[in-house]
């Protein structure tokens, strides 16, 4: 169905948008512990938009 | 060395880890991953990128689940519908003081049922209903627990509850049939704080509690309030009646649709991207443990400590369990935030499969155990979020004591439930 | 001075964390895209792909070969899959094993070794499963790609808030929409994973397959192990085989598929085509939650004493001691188990026999392990050679 490869397409959107806020995240913060955990969990969701996990 | 030498060494190893870094003023997320990375370290002797990575993955599809409903529940704050909400419940029923008690609650149930997360349920609605109920007569003492302990188990109400979903993924159990029991558990929970601290009281002053409320926007009404919530309802439904016809949407979409609905039904306009950035920012902490806890739960699952801890727990007499897991599961909800699911969830569900007890109704039951933890140190991540969203003046046991009563309840009931999960089997369904 | 250092942090952060998503990615992408070499045996008829079945799934990951052999008599059809879930190795080693040595004299066989590819091209999160095992052969090692029990959410995103079981209706968990044994008999504009079950039973309909046979392994904590799993018209054939197997080489149970449990091979084959379908179960200790160091070897070994001392609190459904269950014992058990079930299938249906030969036992699979049995694909010549 052609619906469902558009909300496929919307999931990597909305992947692709958190990365990217947290990405601002670690530039913004003054906190370097915080800026630590934002680099890990950023992980997954660069991977997954990525299409490699 | 023998593999129950080695597995306990991963534990002392993980928990010195945790320990030091604690000691170092590393916040618990870092510490979690900081002892996950020991136990990689110490097992295989050498740093397993894939492992650390993979299990940066475990919770993916639950983030996205919380973060999009946060948004949505964001979205409904900022547009002024929250505020409408409590501003209509107060002037129409401030006469009635046990109905208006029982609609506050319902309010404060929404946001964490949603998102399965009780901060979420604080930050949305805690402070609105919390002036509310100090106008109600109700002492700050005890408005804080009540606020906290609603949000506790708004956390644990259904649709989503995060304990249960976690534990349920781990054992390959459907995250099906436990609406009913989780209702039921969460709904009476929250109705006895509600009505054994705040039940006595004046009348409230409705003038002065309406000029201490924000405004709602111009122009707000029920049916734009409503509406996302009929939308977001109507979108569950229907996957569910035409589940060929439709495209599969899953539940973050269904959040996000929701949201835009909300967005376009707001009297006034939203800065949607900040409020998304906004959102995202405030769950940092949640999504960064959920995240971290993954790494931690394939560290374990690799070097052998997992299945220690489950070979532990499912060799313990059940009559130990019923009387110990009233205290065990929020003290180690307090210690250890969601990672507690699946490392004790998980081989409790397989022990009460194994000694034919009802896992749905003994799930839920430990499902709404562990939020009431949330007050505790080290995290108390939802009891520090209260006193600090309703500016409480007093010292953080005084907010401690006056929950005790009702959390005590709450555990009672909970371990009533595990106890007789085979007579309540009845509550299982959808 | 206090800028600079959180500068610094920054900035070393971000290179750790792009250094790890580098080495992560490479190794999911070189997971994901290694390709088992297969030879087939010399007498294969004829290897087709699953889209030559239903073309939807032409070019996707889930476009499997098909294996046929066709004796020089007639007789009946039999349709063996592996790889259905592919954190079971015993399944796919079985299937290949046939592959590559099998001879059939009367009747079809036709075997896929990975049933749901996609499956096989990711391991779960959260439970270190090792990403490759290695079985030895006499010309060296031979490597497997290590899955899992779902598709890859890569191959099938999202999963619905509930999954609606087509066409019962039977309410399942979520994720279950991605597992191939709970998705039969398949949809045509389904998931990738529906779509697959749904080619499937296009091909049990074209080759007008007489028996179908789905391998399996399972946890020790499982009530369901060491079993034929039988669909109501199978009964006969399954306990004759049970009972044969467990006086002469190993204890197998047998048991009904129960009518109410949808999207099962053994009950939705037998429901929506001519086709009888089994089910196989043997032990893969691996799986057990209370299981301990999670590495290939425990794969491959099935010894683990967090597993024993489980039993010792009668915990499990199945016995282990310190032999474990090694892979050669599952291998051997569903290679006896298949031939089995022909022999007692021909037995049943005189006019459709199927006979085969080349397939070790039990006894022969344990003696000389699973790997005597594989090709080695550099000497074998080059149109017999399959990639999986
Ligand atoms: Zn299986």
């Amino acid at each position: 169905m052609f619906l469902n490869a558009v909300v496929t397409f919307l999931y990597y959107v909305l992947s692709a948008f958190i990365a990217f806020i947290i990405l601002r995240n670690i530039i913004k913060t003054k906190s370097a512990q915080e800026a630590v955990l934002y680099c890990i969990m950023i992980i997954p969701f660069v991977l997954r938009v990525l299409r490699l996990k | 060395m023998d593999m129950y030498a080695h597995a306990t060494l991963i534990l002392v190893v993980i928990a010195a880890t945790f320990t030091v870094a604690k000691l170092f003023k590393l916040s618990i997320e870092l510490s979690m991953f900081a002892a996950a990375i020991a136990a990689f370290v110490v097992h295989t002797g050498n740093l397993p990128i894939r492992h650390i990575v993979e299990g940066a993955f475990t919770y993916y599809d639950v983030c996205l689940i919380f973060i999009t409903a946060t948004f949505f529940m964001s979205v409904l704050k900022e547009s002024g519908g929250i505020v409408y909400m409590v501003r209509s419940i107060v002037k129409t029923f401030h006469k009635h003081r046990a109905l208006c008690l029982f609609l506050l609650t319902v309010v404060l149930l929404i946001p964490g049922a949603l998102t399965g997360s009780g901060a979420a349920t604080v930050l949305t609605v805690g402070t609105l209903v919390g002036t509310v109920l100090t106008y109600m007569g109700i002492s700050e003492r005890k408005t804080a627990a009540i606020i906290f302990l609603c949000a506790a188990m708004s956390a644990a109400a259904p649709p989503i509850n995060l304990w249960a979903m976690m534990a349920a993924a781990g054992s390959n159990m459907p995250y099906v049939g436990f609406m009913g029991p989780l209702l039921v558990l969460s709904v009476v929970g929250a109705l006895f704080t509600m009505f054994y601290l705040g039940g006595k009281g004046k009348v409230v002053d409705l003038d002065k509690t309406l000029r201490e409320l924000p405004e709602p926007p111009e122009g707000m009404n029920w049916f734009r309030v409503g509406l996302p919530f009929a939308v977001l309802f109507l979108l569950i439904i229907a996957g569910r009646v035409w589940p060929f016809d439709m495209p599969i949407l899953g539940l973050p979409l269904m959040f996000v649709i929701s949201a835009v609905v909300a967005i376009l039904m707001s009297p006034k306009k939203l800065k949607i991207f900040a409020i998304a950035e906004e959102t995202i920012h405030s769950l940092i902490p949640l999504v960064g443990i959920m995240i971290v806890v993954g790494v931690l739960i394939q560290s374990m699952a690799l070097s052998g400590a997992r299945g220690l801890i489950s070979l532990g727990v499912v060799t313990l007499p059940l009559w130990v369990l019923f009387g110990t897991l009233w205290i065990i599961l929020p003290v180690s909800e307090g210690l250890l935030q969601y990672a507690v699911a699946p490392l004790l969830g998980v081989p409790l569900v397989l022990l009460f499969n194994m000694k034919a007890m009802n896992p749905i109704i003994a799930l839920s039951a430990m499902a709404v155990m562990w939020p009431v933890g949330d007050s505790l140190p080290p995290t108390a991540v939802v009891g520090r979020a209260t006193v600090m969203e309703l500016e409480f003046k007093g010292r953080y046991t005084e907010f401690l004591k006056a929950c005790i009563v009702p959390s005590l309840f709450i555990l009672l009931v909970c371990t009533l439930f595990l106890i007789f999960s085979n007579q309540l089997s009845f509550l299982v369904a959808g | 001075m206090k800028e600079k250092g959180l500068a610094t942090v920054k900035v070393i952060a971000i290179c750790l964390s792009v250094v790890a998503m580098i080495l992560a990615g490479a190794a999911f992408y070189s997971h994901r895209t290694y390709k088992e070499p297969v030879v087939a045996s010399e007498y294969v008829t004829q290897v087709k792909k699953l889209s030559d079945y239903f073309p939807d799934l032409k070019g996707t990951v889930n476009d499997c070969n098909i294996y046929i052999f066709e004796g020089s008599e007639p007789g009946g059809t039999v349709l063996l899959i592996g790889g259905t879930h592919p954190e079971e190795p015993g399944a796919n080693l079985t299937a290949e094993l046939i592959v590559e040595n099998l001879r059939v004299k009367k009747g079809k066989v036709i075997v896929a070794i990975r049933a749901n590819r996609s499956a096989s091209t990711v391991t779960r999160p959260g439970d270190a499963y090792p990403q490759f095992y290695h079985i030895e052969t006499p010309w060296g090692v031979k490597k497997f790609r290590m899955g899992d029990r779902w598709s890859n959410p890569l191959d099938s995103w999202p999963d619905p808030e509930v999954y609606v079981h087509y066409p019962s209706r039977q309410m399942l968990a979520y994720m279950d929409i991605r597992n191939f044994n709970r998705t039969w008999p398949g949809r045509k504009n389904g998931t990738i994973t529906e779509k697959t079950n749904y080619a499937f039973m296009q091909l049990i309909e074209k080759e007008k397959v007489d028996l179908f046979i789905d391998l399996h392994e399972a946890e020790l904590e499982y009530p369901v192990i060491s079993t034929i799993v039988s669909h109501q018209r199978g009964v006969d054939i399954a306990a004759m085989t049970s009972m044969i197997l467990s006086s002469t080489e190993f204890n197998i149970g047998m048991e009904y598929s129960p009518k109410e449990l949808h999207g099962l091979s053994h009950r939705e084959v037998g429901d929506h085509s001519r086709a009888i379908s089994l089910l196989y179960e043997a032990p893969e200790p691996f799986l057990d939650r209370v299981r301990g160091i999670t590495d290939e070897r425990l794969l491959l070994t099935g010894k683990d004493p967090f597993v024993m001392k489980a039993g010792e609190f009668g915990l499990l459904y199945e016995n282990i001691d310190e032999n474990g269950w090694p892979i050669d014992v599952r291998v051997g058990r569903h290679a006896s188990t298949f031939l089995t079930t022909l022999e007692m299938w021909s037995e049943f249906h005189p006019d459709l026999p199927i006979v085969i030969e080349g397939i070790p036992r039990y006894n022969d699979v344990i003696a000389n392990g699973v790997g005597y049995y594989f090709k080695d694909p550099s000497a074998a010549p080059e149109n017999r050679v399959f990639y999986e």
